[in-house]
């Protein structure tokens, strides 16, 4: 634990271009792996074949993200104080919950269909993004319902796209 | 001629006006109100296009378009904020305006600018395209690969921070156009043995999944989702005559220049073109108000510019099938939704289709002009509309769009994941246009490319030997090596400088002793 929390803080502390240079550094390495087995290239071809442009990524990728390392780590050595954090105090926790909620709403919606989903999807979202403005729970609720319904009719009927209807009730 | 009048009569349908009043409003809409876009609104809107024909769908594409992009003045005059990036120059005189009691005349100038430079530029762009598009018949898949490829560069070169963020965008965007099937062989790539995978990302998915999901949580988090209060007070009269537009004609046509200029450059929208332009009107100003408290020509500069890159972007996305930016990108796929192919083919073989898409934009800007002329002194309360029920029914949205691309949940999934992806570029500050202009060229860029060398028996001569491809591929090589050169040559011109200095000022010292 102690050891993980010194590495935490060591990336706090770099540059953010630096921490980026390595992440995509990491990425780059895998999609190299990748290509070796997610892609096939056929023998006796006249041009590069298809491994040509998997290969042209990862290169610009890799080459990018060494260059925004080398940068960062520069940076860090004239300036040993971490960047402005990019999210405010208790953003990371409110990104990750709202994006949590997004995943939620995904899944719910695979099994139980658009429609019993968005009304409790839409209530939470509105109290998700309210902030610090009073809204009344009534309200809230009502408008939920408004949304979903109103959206289904306006997608179903309107413009023919079908909407999930859910694996339990398939 | 006919099928522009043709095109242009299909415009004029009663239900298609209709529709483009509907949708130039919701563009308004759109524009108004910082952090929506015309870009998320026709993210949110090309689902809605699977069920309907290609007419109806490019009259609703577009006019939200139009709508959004001369909607993004009127945050930008009445709260000093710009709806998008196109409105950055209109704040720093708009705004004053308004805190002086002027916004009556503020938002009649960006009416009006908006609307001359979107109908003049259009009319240019209706005329160069097909000119341009009979000689890129005469181009082979060398010339092509080279124009992508510096389309490309150009865009991360352009890119706000530094040049291998863009490349990083960039090659993340080749990244993903690498899933699915390649375009020569059709061999499957990092599918992973999934089925949905094979026909590769969808572009509307990607479109959801980074502009609208990622925005709205990334704002919320930020506490960017907050508007400051703004002046409901009803105005009277338009608010300027000719006499203010013919005072201001100089820079009008300057700006009118530099915006459709611009906008034909791949990646250099009407985010620079505003800024450009504001630039050389504040420069060349003799006015007594000056610049950044209230001049109502840096209002005129600033719009002007932005909206006549509406017409420069429409050429080379008409003629070449290039995307200029986000917004063209965006356009180019609604067209493949439909089974079209942008570029000069497409000009040819559907003149019909390619005619109503310059003809809408056309109707759409007149339909603009009489919306915003008649709903000026309600604007105000566009900026009234709460965030988080305005966000909770855009993410609903984003949901019924990613499950109509395939009728399947599996986009919705992929809309999410590429949400966190650009979550991180953000953090990152990576920028969003490399990404999405490599991921709509990777497959003409590899095609064109694998192409070529398989014409030429294998050789990639053809690439350096043909005139117009090495010049293209000159200019991309150049793009790259610029900021790097342009920095060493500044440098080099200030260690001389304090050399002649410091030769100088030992000469003086000599001669005192």
């Amino acid at each position: 634990m102690g050891l993980f929390e010194k590495k935490g803080a060591f990336f706090v502390k770099m540059k953010r271009d630096a921490v980026t240079g390595i992440v995509g550094l990491t990425g780059s390495l895998i999609w190299l792996l990748l290509i070796q087995y997610q892609t096939k290239q056929p023998a006796n071809l006249l041009e590069p074949g298809p491994r040509l442009l998997p290969y042209v990524s990862f290169f610009i990728v890799a080459f990018s993200s060494l260059m925004l390392l080398i940068k960062g780590l520069r940076d860090w050595k004239k300036d040993p104080h971490p960047d402005k954090p990019y999210f405010p105090k208790g953003g990371i926790l409110k990104v990750t919950k709202s994006y949590a909620m997004l995943v939620i709403y995904g899944i719910v919606m695979t099994f139980v269909g658009f429609l019993i989903s968005t009304p409790f999807a839409c209530f939470a979202f509105i109290y998700d993004l309210k902030g610090e403005t009073n809204v009344k729970p009534l309200t809230v609720a009502l408008i939920s319902l408004a949304v979903t319904f109103g959206l289904y009719a306006m997608f179903v009927f309107g413009f023919q796209v079908n909407l999930p209807t859910g694996i339990l009730f398939e | 001629m006919e099928a522009y009048l043709a095109a242009l009569l299909v415009c004029l349908k009663p239900i298609n006006l209709l529709l483009i009043f509907a949708m130039v409003s919701l563009g308004i809409v759109f524009g108004a109100i910082p952090g929506l876009s015309a870009t998320l609104g026709i993210a949110l809107l090309l689902p809605v296009t699977f069920g309907l024909s290609s007419e109806t769908s490019f009259i609703l594409l577009l006019a939200i378009w139009i709508g959004g992009v001369s909607g993004a003045f009127i945050s930008a005059v009445l709260i000093g904020i710009p709806g998008s990036s196109s409105a950055i120059a209109t704040c720093f005189d708009g705004y004053p305006m308004t805190q002086k009691g002027q916004s009556n005349k503020a938002l009649a100038i960006g009416i009006t600018a908006s609307f001359l430079a979107t109908f003049c530029s259009v009319a240019i762009a209706t005329v160069l395209s097909p000119l341009i598009a009979d000689f890129a018949l005469t181009l082979g898949p060398w010339e092509y690969f080279s124009l992508c490829f510096c389309a490309i560069t150009l865009v991360a070169s352009l890119s706000k921070g530094n040049i291998w963020k863009g490349l990083m965008a960039a090659g993340l965007g080749l990244m993903l156009g690498c899933i699915g099937m390649d375009p020569i062989n059709g061999s499957r790539r990092f599918t992973f043995g999934n089925v949905y995978l094979s026909g590769g990302i969808s572009t509307v998915a990607q479109m959801l999944g980074m502009f609208a999901m990622c925005q709205i949580i990334r704002d919320s988090a930020r506490g960017e989702a907050k508007m400051p209060d703004v002046d409901t007070k009803a105005s009277k009269g338009f608010g300027i005559t000719i006499r203010d537009y013919i005072d201001n004609i100089k820079v009008v046509l300057f700006s009118f220049g530099v915006g459709l200029w611009i906008g034909f450059l791949p990646g250099m929208g009407s985010g620079i073109s505003n800024m450009v332009a504001y630039g050389y009107a504040k420069s060349a100003s003799k006015d007594k108000t000056p610049f950044g408290e209230g001049n109502p020509s840096g209002v005129w500069a600033s719009e002007t510019a932005n909206n006549a890159s509406i017409g420069g972007a429409l050429i080379p996305m008409m003629a070449l099938g290039i995307p200029g930016d986000g917004i063209t990108a965006m356009l180019i796929s609604g067209l493949t939704i439909h089974g079209l192919q942008a570029g000069p083919l497409f000009m040819t073989e559907q003149p019909n289709l390619a005619y109503l898409i310059f003809a809408c934009v056309l109707v759409s800007a007149v339909v603009t002009f009489i919306v915003q002329s008649l709903t000026k002194r309600w604007f105000a309360y566009i900026l009234k509309i709460p965030y988080h029920y305005l966000y909770s029914v855009i993410l609903v949205i984003a949901y019924i769009g990613g499950y109509g691309i395939s009728n399947t949940m599996f986009n919705i999934y992929v809309m999410l994941a590429l949400c966190l992806l650009s979550l991180f570029m953000s953090v990152a500050g990576l920028p969003t246009s490399p990404l999405v202009l490599a991921f709509i060229l990777s497959s003409k860029l590899e095609g064109y490319f694998r192409r070529g060398i398989s014409y030429a028996h294998g050789s990639y001569a053809p690439f350096v030997t043909r005139p117009l491809s090495c010049i293209l591929l000159l200019l991309a090589v150049f793009c790259i090596i610029w900021p790097y050169l342009s920095e060493y040559l500044k440098k080099r011109r200030t260690a001389t400088a304090a050399d002649q200095a410091a030769k100088k000022a030992e000469n003086y010292k000599v001669n005192d002793d």
